[in-house]
């Protein structure tokens, strides 16, 4: 996994626009390691019905409720 | 000169403004006195307004004496966590790439305390943008904890739990994203509240994860929290996040008791950690303290802390990452190393990820919300035990151990920090209690009803350093 993690590691900086020292760089790939292990559960299937709970509620505009 | 003695709390300092044993100004004069002794030692304050809180306060004076007290709050000293706007005066987050930033308009929670006429002395110190570490080396000092000055005074709102303890001012606000309001009530002994989601507004206030921050309280008891809340708690329109609700009443029921309230207590959540044997003996002893009072203390279980650490740290990465890219790409140097690091993680948030995190988001908090079908609100461990000292404090990019405060961030759940005992350090020991959505009002019961059979609120930090 070491080589596929430190691969896209440095995408992932690339594509952000970020780097870091080469004394930290050791560190925040062990950050982005342990970060990979957190995330596992999210790749775990949802019913498909389950919506995101930032999705935004609307509300009628006021003149359509007579106000 | 000596130092002043502590600032009474806000009911008290109410109580005494009303019955004419003290002014506005006597006890804003009796702040400064004390900031000014204290300060050197604790860094509490990034922006003292001094000559500011001295005008309001002879204005305040001269309103009540002139019989046109605003209420309760009129004229008592409270301070604002440097991520509030106050039109005039800067904020700053305690960071670098903000110096130069003066807003012209109050917060809706400062524009709140103000209009209820409150005192304001000052801006506080924040862990850099609500996210660094107390260590990081940034243009202000960090905040020390009084009850000793080299251990971990908590944060993000750090200078606001040190200014209440030490008795700076009655009142100070936070704002909690992942536990940034309890932390530094459990370090520093006090009560600290992180209200129901989009209970009190947002508005103003330097965002860190649009989704997860909440704004709140810290005060030295549950009365002083509740009548804060009088005041702070309403939907605001200019907030996305404000939840159209009635404001409710923190006062009403406060002291009404907890004789029949049925209490969860989240053993196996607290048994999942690495809680150290006296902060469990704190949440064993409150159980027998709750059951004296005639509650019925019954164990609960809590959704999945991998689940919810998962979505919770992947919705904050993400959101406090958008906010910062582009200072983080054209000027990381004017961050402090550990808040680089921390925001940074968010680069490795993939769009599914997120998405996923939101949707789990949605079921954790039905699975939150179900467990109160079983209780009026539960207790459970808000940290491991008392404040570490500043050299343990974990300051890596990647913390080993996720806070236990951060799930209520994401269920959205009201949650309380109460001073629970005390460590054989001499250390505070704390209480987390969560309640159902917009049940602020029952945290503050039970929280009243423990004070009125413990002294633990009412211990002050020794000032052997002062």
């Amino acid at each position: 996994m070491s080589d596929t993690a430190e691969a896209d590691f440095q995408a992932l900086l690339r594509i952000a626009g970020i780097s870091f020292s080469e004394e930290r760089y050791p560190i925040m790939l062990d950050a982005y390691r342990s970060w990979l292990k957190l995330v596992e559960v999210l790749d775990e299937p949802l019913p498909m019905a389950v919506e995101p709970a930032a999705a935004p509620r609307l509300e009628p505009p006021l003149k359509a409720m007579g106000k | 000169m000596s130092t002043p003695a502590p600032l009474p709390g806000l009911a008290e300092s109410s109580r005494m403004i009303a019955e004419g044993s003290t002014t506005p100004t006597a006890l804003v004069e009796q702040a400064l006195g004390r900031i000014a002794a204290l300060e050197p030692r604790l860094n509490a304050f990034i922006t003292l307004t001094a000559d500011r809180a001295l005008a309001a306060a002879k204005a305040a004076g001269a309103e009540i004496a002139a019989g046109r007290r605003r209420g309760p709050l009129h004229g008592v000293p409270y301070a604002l966590k440097d991520i509030y706007d106050v039109a005039g005066v800067p904020t700053t987050a305690h960071s670098r790439v903000l110096l130069g930033n003066t807003p012209t308009q109050d917060a809706e929670t400062t524009a709140r305390l103000e209009a209820a006429g409150m005192v304001l002395m000052g801006k506080l110190s924040t862990h850099e943008f609500a996210r660094g570490g107390p260590t990081d080396r940034l243009y202000w000092p960090s905040a020390k904890n009084p009850w000793k000055l080299d251990h971990f005074a908590g944060g993000s709102s750090s200078g606001s739990g040190v200014a209440v303890a030490s008795g700076m001012v009655a009142m100070a606000m936070g704002t909690d994203t992942g536990g940034s309001i309890r932390a530094p009530a459990v370090y520093c002994g006090i009560t600290g509240l992180k209200p129901t989601y989009g209970r009190v507004s947002r508005r103003g206030i330097v965002p860190l994860s649009f989704g997860l921050d909440h704004a709140g309280p810290l005060t030295r008891s549950a009365e002083d929290c509740a009548m804060s809340m009088q005041v702070l708690a309403g939907h605001d329109p200019g907030d996305p996040g404000s939840a159209p609700v009635p404001p409710g009443d923190y006062l009403a029921g406060l002291k009404d008791g907890i004789r029949g309230m049925t209490i969860g207590y989240a053993k196996a959540f607290n048994a999942g950690f690495a809680i150290s044997a006296e902060a469990h003996a704190a949440q064993e002893e409150a159980v027998e303290v709750l059951r004296g009072l005639g509650a019925r203390v019954v164990e609960v279980t809590l959704p999945s802390m991998r689940h919810m650490e998962a979505a919770t740290w992947t919705i904050l990465q993400a959101e406090s990452f958008a906010i910062h890219q582009e200072h983080l790409r054209k000027t990381p140097e004017l961050y402090g190393r550990v808040t680089r690091e921390r925001i940074a993680l968010g680069a490795f948030v993939t769009g599914p990820h997120y998405v996923q995190a939101q949707r789990l988001r949605s079921l954790l908090t039905e699975q939150m919300s179900a467990v109160f079908q079983h209780c009026d609100a539960f207790l459970c461990a808000p940290v491991g035990g008392t404040a570490p000292a500043l050299t343990d404090v974990d300051e890596g990019p990647w913390r080993k151990q996720q806070p236990l405060t951060a799930p209520f961030n994401l269920t959205g759940h009201p949650a309380l920090c109460v001073p629970g005992g005390f460590g054989a350090n001499g250390l505070p020991l704390s209480l987390q209690f969560v309640g159902p959505a917009f049940a602020e009002a029952v945290l503050l019961r039970i929280a009243h009803a423990l004070e009125t059979v413990t002294d633990h609120h009412t211990r002050r930090p020794p000032e052997a350093w002062a």
